[in-house]
């Protein structure tokens, strides 16, 4: 049912986009993968995924610039971003809501509440 | 089902009955009509109770299978986190690699980036900072095996967990929890973890399992690249 949905994963740490990637396979989810932001950038484009779960933490172009240029394209305008931050503090977030993210998750990564955000931001 | 169905038509039947003899003003056929529906809503008061003790159940059971989900769903995350950092540690031999593995798996599964390790080196052996994140340099020194938290989880080999078990308070408060690095069961190093993320209160029973599993996956991964290291050396 899920496998026509495709997730873009962003992250600088191959640990947490193996644990994303463990966590979202069963559920039949293409995933891809771009390890900073300046490739997420090229990946959204050239893809069009239904959703972007990415960083706030990367290298090169951080998670709040990219989803800032993210949200200056016409293609990806509206495509659902998750941000996932290492930082519960209010500010980070507050930053992450300013920069047009759809929801955000925090580190370390709790499957279960990272499938029931990517469902409900597919409307599944 | 159908016979809580029936059961409300007969009560229907029964009611229309009492109705119609009350207004030709009853007589022995009213006191009949009567009794037959003081039966008939019995019969029904039972069914019900019947229908709501089966639906308590099932939602009794409901609440249940949705116990056993979530649990089993925490179970399959434990397993993939215990996966992936077995996984990063055991990708490589390249020692600053399997250092980076370690932080990496500690930032990412445990939500800690101040974080120490630890080896035994010398005669006699003393535990050194080999790797430090997240912490000024210079704040760690050596430490000797059975000195402070770190030297004395060096000595026992067991975890160590802020909250779970004793020391100084000052030590308490700066770690949160220290890791004894075993090959073959004998102690190699210590890995120290100090503060952890805000949104983190402390390390508990859920993440021993990994710290378990960093206590000899690491280890060995460490071990390896030291390894490979004199194998390169030496050829």
């Amino acid at each position: 049912v899920n496998g026509n949905k495709k997730i873009l994963l962003v992250d600088g740490s191959r640990t947490s986009l193996l644990l994303e990637r463990m966590i979202l396979a069963p559920e039949s989810y293409q995933l891809l993968v771009a390890l900073d932001g300046e490739e997420a950038l090229q990946v959204a484009a050239a893809e069009r995924p239904d959703l972007i779960l990415m960083d706030v933490v990367l290298p090169g172009l951080d998670g709040l610039s990219a989803l800032r240029r993210l949200r200056a394209a016409p293609d990806t305008r509206s495509t659902p971003v998750i941000l996932v931050t290492t930082r519960g503090e209010p500010d980070s977030v507050e930053a992450g809501w300013e920069s047009g993210c759809t929801d955000y998750i925090a580190k370390p990564i709790d499957a279960e509440e990272l499938i029931s955000k990517v469902r409900s931001c597919l409307g599944a | 089902m159908s016979g809580h169905g029936d059961g409300a038509l007969t009560l229907l039947h029964c009611l229309e009955e009492v109705e119609s003899l009350a207004a030709g003003k009853g007589g022995p056929e009213l006191g009949e009509a009567l009794t037959r529906l003081r039966r008939e809503v019995v019969r029904h008061e039972t069914e019900k109770y019947a229908l709501r003790c089966d639906l308590e159940a099932q939602e009794a059971e409901i609440r249940r299978l949705g116990g056993a989900l979530a649990q089993s769903r925490r179970r399959a995350s434990d397993a993939a986190g215990l996966y992936v950092a077995t996984h990063r540690l055991h990708a490589t031999l390249d020692r600053g690699q399997v250092l980076q593995a370690v932080e990496d798996v500690v930032a990412s599964l445990l939500g800690c980036e101040q974080m120490a390790v630890f080896e035994m080196t010398g005669s006699p052996p003393v535990l050194v900072p080999v790797n430090v994140r997240g912490l000024p340099p210079g704040r760690l020194a050596a430490v000797r095996p059975g000195e402070g938290v770190i030297g004395r989880v060096a000595q026992s080999g067991e975890v160590w967990l802020a909250g779970e078990s004793a020391g100084l308070l000052e030590e308490r408060q700066a770690l949160s929890a220290c890791v004894p690095l075993k090959v073959d069961g004998e102690v190699t190093g210590v890995l120290a973890l100090y503060a952890l993320l805000e949104h983190r209160e402390r390390l508990g029973a859920d993440d021993r399992e990994l710290l378990e599993l960093l206590s000899t996956h690491a280890a060995t991964a460490l071990y390896a690249s030291r390894l490979r290291r004199g194998w390169d050396a030496a050829s």
